[in-house]
């Protein structure tokens, strides 16, 4: 490459020394005198400064001295000057012929220069259009890589991506792919310029995610950077819209569970009816034996048990819909959570429940029908798991920002690294199985009805003082 | 001997249709059975039945509309809603329709059983005079002289208060919904002023149960409104 530059440049100096000594014969053999003579010399060399360069114009402006000497200055054919105004004519020639050679020469490497920087802007103009066109349903590494290359015009594009480990190749490159990667690794940015290749770590803030070379390019160091960031920048956004559409994708499955639950639930009522009203209507009718009649009210009971836990799946499916609506309303808290124990007295069987009796008067803004749920299933919660006939304990306390609710029980220690499970759907812990029937959804509802509303759930637990459950409602989200 | 009760059952599910009509039969009423909302307006027409039991989900016309048709032909027949937990506002929704109960599946025959011979009876006996006087339990109200007694001591009573009570005692036995109550009692804007009513009921209590707290005279119908106890 260095050698064909020196060819080319011997090339141009041997063509000016030619037209050179071409324009000395014609202006020789018309009788130029020595100005018009230096004024077409000059023209040449400016000439060959603007098109070829300094050294070409210099060299070829000594040999317009030279025959400018010889041909045209006293004495004649001689390499000799008598008049001194002579020796001025050519000293001043030599001078501007140099001078406006540099300064020429100058102006078209500028120009030159920033021809090839608004090349390499457009590029990197038009590589940013074609990342942002990219394809998100395929891979992307693969096309950003041939994107690099055409946009760019280069032999060739090398793309590690560090998250999925996959490289991507477009267009022939001299590195072999333990480079491409070691380039990460290293974290080491490099320009060859006898191979034209470069290579970058891609970066996402301050950390690598993968590593880019680019060979066979002309383009200069700060473009190459630009490119980096670009592909850097492109590579996330891939990931980071592949997070949101497979977060996306889980909450479709997690809405179409609970719209399946919601038809299976429904479904199971019709069927339900039929043997609840067949064994009921058995009953009534008292024309059975003893052991008939014994097991027909054995059918009707579990009927009835089937159905309920139906109905508390149907609720949870309503729950879980995003679509939540709270209605909420003025509720006085006091009021409310006598109902719920009314409500629960089946559920709540011989255990017996306090209310602090310090407890403060107070109103939530929420949604009854919720809130009412919530309660009873802590309620249901706190005498499945209580010692038998123990008591259970509610309390409400007004804190500046939120009202809590607290609802404990004793006995029952849950450990630490179960105190987030339990509320998970179907979750039950390990020793709870033989103790309580249970679906596992209760306490989940608790924690879905509690977020709706802005609020939290808890639970404290030690083995002396029994199991708290918490419950939070925001002051605050009241009118 | 007591005459057989005839009781058209709507309800497009046929294992319910079939339990319903096996059972009831055997308890002593006349079954005739409807698939849907279309049939039953055209059994109607034809025979003569004394309540009906109507399923609120049903394909075509469905259950809320075709209790509207039945109520408009025969304002006198009482329609029972069979309908499922966690849909009250179908509930209201066919109270106002015109239905005259509801009874939640899964069922037990017995419950189904006392509401429809609640209904029939009432409509037999029915035409509450207006002014006559309305026994039930310890409480006798007289609407004539506007006076309510229970245990034959006087209660005092605000207008309004009489109003509700008079209004529940007339439709005893029967839910009545929210609104119908605020609209009857405070007039046609006032369906949403729920809190007035539950103001109103509690006082109404503190007079007239023995235990306020647990009522046996006007009992809540969660999410719907109101019953007073039978007769």
């Amino acid at each position: 490459m260095h050698k064909k530059t020196i060819r080319d440049t011997a090339i141009r100096i041997a063509v000016g020394i030619l037209a050179a000594l071409l324009i000395t014969w014609v202006a020789y053999r018309f009788h130029f005198n020595l100005s018009s003579a230096t004024s077409v010399h000059l023209f040449l060399v400016t000439a060959i400064a603007l098109q070829w360069g300094f050294l070409e114009a210099s060299v070829v402006s000594l040999l317009s001295v030279a025959c400018l000497d010889y041909f045209f200055t006293q004495p004649l054919f001689e390499f000799y000057m008598t008049d001194s105004h002579d020796w001025v004519a050519l000293i001043t020639f030599e001078s501007v012929a140099l001078l406006v050679s540099r300064l020429s020469n100058q102006v078209s490497r500028h120009a030159r220069d920033s021809e090839m920087h608004r090349s390499h802007l457009q590029k990197l103009y038009e590589l940013s259009q074609n990342i942002l066109l990219l394809d998100r349903q395929k891979p992307v590494d693969q096309q950003l890589a041939s994107s690099i290359q055409t946009t760019l015009q280069v032999r060739g594009v090398a793309l590690w991506n560090a998250h999925d480990l996959h490289l991507s190749t477009s267009g022939t490159c001299n590195v072999t792919d333990d480079e491409v990667r070691s380039t990460y690794f290293t974290e080491k940015n490099e320009d060859d310029s006898v191979t034209a290749t470069s290579r970058r770590v891609l970066r996402s803030g301050t950390r690598s995610i993968g590593s880019l070379v680019i060979c066979g390019h002309s383009l200069d160091a700060t473009s190459i950077n630009a490119t980096a960031s670009l592909t850097a920048v492109a590579i996330e956004r891939a990931r980071s819209f592949s997070a949101e559409s497979s977060a996306e994708a889980a909450h479709q499955s997690e809405q179409l569970r609970s719209a399946v639950l919601d038809g299976l639930a429904h479904a199971f009522k019709t069927p339900l009816t039929t043997i609840r009203s067949s064994s009921s209507g058995l009953i009534e009718m008292g024309t059975l034996s003893g052991a008939e009649r014994r097991l027909v009210v054995l059918i009707d009971q579990h009927a009835d048990h089937l159905n309920e836990l139906t109905t508390r799946l149907l609720r949870t499916a309503r729950i879980d819909r995003a679509d939540l609506k709270v209605k909420r309303e003025r509720i006085d808290l006091t009021q409310l959570i006598q109902d719920s124990i009314e409500n629960a007295s089946q559920e709540l069987g011989a255990h017996s429940v306090n209310l602090r009796s310090k407890m403060q008067r107070s109103t939530v803004w929420a949604d009854k029908q919720l809130l009412k749920m919530a309660l009873f299933q802590m309620l249901d919660n706190a005498a499945k798991y209580g010692g038998p006939n123990s008591s259970i304990m509610i309390d409400v306390q007004e804190e500046p920002a939120e009202t809590l609710i607290s609802i404990r029980n004793e006995g029952s220690f849950i450990p630490p690294e179960e105190r987030e499970k339990i509320f998970m759907r179907f979750y039950r812990s390990p020793g709870s199985d033989r103790r309580a029937s249970g679906t596992g959804i209760g306490l989940s509802v608790v924690k879905r009805i509690t977020e709706a509303h802005q609020g939290r759930a808890w639970v404290n637990s030690d083995q002396l003082t029994g199991t708290t459950f918490f419950l939070t409602l925001p002051r605050t989200a009241r009118e | 001997m007591e005459q057989r009760s005839n009781v058209l059952v709507v309800e497009d599910d046929a294992g319910i249709r079939q339990s319903l009509f096996e059972t009831l039969n055997a308890l002593g009423f006349v079954i005739g059975e409807a698939g849907n909302g279309e049939e039953a307006l055209v059994r109607l027409r034809m025979i003569d039945y004394d309540a009906v039991l109507l399923d609120i989900n049903m394909p075509g016309m469905g259950g809320i509309e075709t209790c509207r048709r039945i109520h408009q032909s025969h304002p006198r027949l009482p329609i029972i809603m069979l309908t499922v937990r966690d849909e009250e506002d179908d509930k209201v929704e066919a109270l106002d329709a015109g239905a005259d109960d509801y009874v939640t599946k899964p069922f037990q025959i017995r419950e189904l059983t006392a509401r429809l011979r609640a209904a029939i009876r009432r409509s037999r006996t029915s035409a509450v005079e207006p002014e006559s006087l309305i026994i039930i339990g310890d409480v006798m109200l007289n609407p004539g002289r506007h006076r309510v007694e229970k245990l034959g001591q006087e209660l005092h009573l605000t207008p309004k208060e009489f109003e509700m009570l008079r209004y529940l005692m007339e439709h005893a036995g029967r839910p009545v919904p929210h609104n119908r109550l605020l609209t009857s009692i405070w007039g046609p804007e006032y369906g949403n002023e729920r809190e007035y009513l539950r103001v109103l009921i509690n006082q109404l209590r503190k007079k007239i149960e023995d235990d306020p707290a647990r009522p046996t005279y006007i009992l809540t119908e969660s999410h719907i409104g109101y019953r007073f106890r039978e007769a």
